[in-house]
């Protein structure tokens, strides 16, 4: 018996029960729609005003959420400490993310200032934002096994490299669509996730809860 | 005709399983509080898929072997029962699973 126990499968059964219920998603959504839709319509004071508010509310509201909508049905748990992250992974991506800025200034250098600053503008902002921005999907799907996390990761890659250069948008309105891109596929999934959530996890019965023994 | 017998220190690793955990629905109690800091009530009933009063009469049992520890407070008007592994719980749930990885490597295939 104790050969099948696999405890690291239990972990991550846990950790995905936690993450199952879409809210993370949607309050993602709805964040990076606000940053997104600042920064396209050049309104860049809306990037910090709601950056304030999710830091400041960010947490306090999804707890809020949770317990109102997650804990009667599927119960509280409190995770052990995150586990340290993979110092190989973190020097790998320090390692990337420095020959791409070296990269780029050479080029910047190599033709010259100002065609060098528009390339910069152009193309090294979008992409280094979208590398910026996956770090955080990518270290859940890491830590928690949740593997949207990848997902999220890879289309904020994608669309930092594709938006510029298909020559959809460029700068801070290439960030911007970038947001406003994944904000509204995380939101879209989080709402899906969520009434998925709320459809197959009845509420528990109070005196269940209680455990009363 | 001569038996092989088996010598009963032999079998004395089986012997010294610990019985509070070796029950299976115990065993997934523990394993799962093993792997989180703690956890609510409705929580391991949701991952155990036990029954409310299955669930109770277990963790009464572990309670007593002193395996877990029970919190039980009120969230507004409501009672919250939190529950956690204790460092003797911990302890012991490491020892059951190298005493039955020990007896179940030994046996031959």
């Amino acid at each position: 018996m104790s050969q099948n126990l696999d405890l690291k499968e239990i972990e991550r059964r846990v950790h995905q029960s936690v993450f199952q219920d879409g809210l993370m998603e949607i309050m993602m959504g709805g964040f990076l729609l606000v940053v997104g839709a600042s920064l396209v319509m050049d309104m860049k004071w809306g990037v910090l005003l709601i950056s304030l508010l999710v830091i400041f509310l960010g947490n306090p509201l999804l707890e809020r959420a949770k317990k109102r909508y997650v804990y009667p049905r599927i119960g509280y748990v409190k995770l052990r400490p995150e586990k340290e992250a993979d110092p190989k992974g973190i020097v790998v991506a320090a390692i990337v993310f420095v020959v791409i800025l070296l990269g780029s200034g050479l080029f910047t250098l190599a033709i010259g200032k100002d065609r060098g600053w528009a390339f910069w503008f152009k193309y090294f902002l979008p992409g280094s934002t979208g590398f910026m921005l996956a770090i955080g999907p990518f270290w859940l799907g890491e830590t928690y096994g949740v593997r949207r996390g990848y997902v999220l990761a890879v289309l904020f890659l994608l669309s930092g490299i594709v938006i510029p250069v298909l020559g959809i948008a460029s700068g801070y309105e290439a960030v911007g669509l970038e947001c406003l891109v994944v904000g509204v596929i995380s939101l879209i999934s989080g709402v899906i996730m969520f009434t998925r959530f709320l459809r197959n996890n009845p509420v528990v019965p109070e005196e269940a809860s209680y455990g009363n023994h | 005709m001569a038996t092989t017998r088996i010598g009963s220190e032999d079998l004395q690793p089986l012997a010294d399983i610990d019985r509070i955990i070796h029950e299976p629905a115990r065993l997934m109690i523990l394993a799962l509080l093993y792997v989180v800091e703690s956890g609510d009530f409705t929580f391991l009933m949701r991952q155990t898929g036990l029954t409310w009063g299955n669930l109770s009469s277990h963790l009464s049992k572990l309670e007593e072997a002193g395996y877990i520890d029970i919190e039980k407070k009120f969230v507004g008007k409501k009672p919250h029962t939190m529950l956690r592994l204790t460092d003797e719980g911990r302890a012991a749930f490491r020892g059951y699973r190298h005493s039955m990885k020990q007896v179940l490597d030994d046996l031959p295939d």
